[in-house]
């Protein structure tokens, strides 16, 4: 324990050389986020795809039904993951 | 982008995405001048009442142009003759129109009012659509300080669209149920009193928030599709040498990755194709659902 502390203590002066990578690592934060909106919207949108896929196999008859009702939800959900991906670009240039 | 040592970074794709006042070797340039300045060329109109004339000012006209011309030529036969037969464009035209009015206008606003809503919804279908396919074409670069970009794109334009998205709601609510009614339908029926604070600023930002989700949904995809081609061309000087400016040598791009991009490229020009136009199909279906809920309040 003591052995651990003395190690950590001995590399404090050390943080200096890091500063420069703070400041690159703070880049990293918009296209980050950009990956995050793309898993949340990908998941979503799969999701959809998969239902409506579904019900379509169940009862082919309601098909223009299920695609009427996958259409609006779908698009206002792409909808916010483009904002977020504007927002992303932004904090990036 | 050879000519000058420009660096590959964020301002060369901004430079190449947003509006530009129109350069003085355009032939264009006459007329960009004229309207910036009315009042200084004629003597008796007032300075503010100057049209302020920008590259994607003169794209937004051409498409406007094309929009009224093709609207009136393939109809004219049916202005003097009402039963008669379509002929050319005018195929084109009624599927469109049947399109809309069968698949968007009906399930949304029912069959009264479709009448009345259809042709606000054709006009913003085909304006859009005409908009975002001249922003593919790389005609206008020749025109201002910047290179292409879709009119669509500039959230300026798209702001005024859902401004009249915006009073359309209101109008047609007030044409429904009246002036009082339109606003009384934001309370639904039997909500006990303590629900009600929340729900009525909820539905006051949310009367906001959907024009300004509109906007940002056309704009952010028509940009992030230039955004992408443009990033992607410029990934051959990326990797390529770069400029030494001390010795005058400009920066010159890797072949073998120019290759690649601009088969990418191709690609993503047919992604761009598509996302045009389900984009102006989204603007024209999501404006349509929004007049229906101010129109069939009950649920």
């Amino acid at each position: 324990m003591n052995k651990i502390k003395n190690t950590i203590i001995a590399l404090i002066p050390f943080a200096g050389l890091f500063a420069a990578d703070a400041i690159a690592v703070g880049k990293l934060a918009a296209p980050f986020g950009a990956g995050l909106v793309v898993i949340g919207a990908a998941i979503g949108i799969g999701m959809f795809a998969s239902a409506a896929a579904n019900a379509t196999a169940r009862q082919p008859e309601a098909a223009n039904d299920i695609r009427s009702a996958v259409n609006l939800p779908l698009f206002l959900l792409e909808g916010v993951a483009i904002i977020a991906l504007v927002v992303c670009l932004l904090a990036s240039f | 982008m050879a000519g000058n040592s420009r660096e590959m970074n964020g301002d060369l794709i901004r430079h190449h995405v947003t509006d530009a006042q129109i350069s003085e070797d355009s032939f264009l340039y006459p007329l960009a001048n004229f309207l910036n300045n009315i009042g200084q060329e004629i003597s008796f109109l007032p300075n503010w009442l100057s049209i302020p004339f920008s590259k994607h000012v003169a794209m937004l006209w051409v498409a406007a142009i094309v929009t009224i011309g093709i609207s009136l030529w393939a109809t004219r036969r049916y202005r003097t003759d009402k039963t008669a037969q379509p002929k050319g464009i005018a195929h084109i035209y009624e599927l469109l129109l049947e399109f809309i009015k069968n698949d968007i206008i009906i399930p949304n606003i029912g069959i009264k009012d479709a009448k009345r809503w259809t042709p606000l919804a054709a006009s913003f279908f085909i304006f859009i659509l005409m908009c975002n396919f001249i922003g593919l074409i790389p005609f206008f670069e020749k025109l201002g300080g910047g290179g292409g970009a879709t009119p669509t794109g500039n959230f300026g334009v798209t702001l005024g669209l859902a401004t009249i998205t915006f009073f359309a709601i209101i109008i047609a609510g007030t044409l429904k149920h009246g002036f009082i009614g339109h606003w009384k339908n934001m309370i639904p029926h039997g909500v006990p009193s303590p629900v009600l604070i929340i729900l009525i600023p909820i539905e006051i930002i949310g009367m906001f928030v959907k024009p300004m989700a509109l906007t940002l949904r056309l704009g952010a995809n028509m940009t992030a599709g230039h955004i992408g081609m443009l990033a992607i061309f410029g990934l051959p000087y990326l990797i390529g040498t770069q400029a030494i400016p001390s010795e005058g040598l400009l920066p010159q791009p890797s072949w073998g990755f120019a290759l690649i991009a601009v088969m990418l490229n191709v690609g993503v020009f047919f992604l761009e194709i598509i996302v045009s136009l389900v984009q102006a199909y989204v603007f024209t279906l999501l404006s349509s659902v929004f007049i229906g809920m101010a129109i069939h309040a009950e649920h």
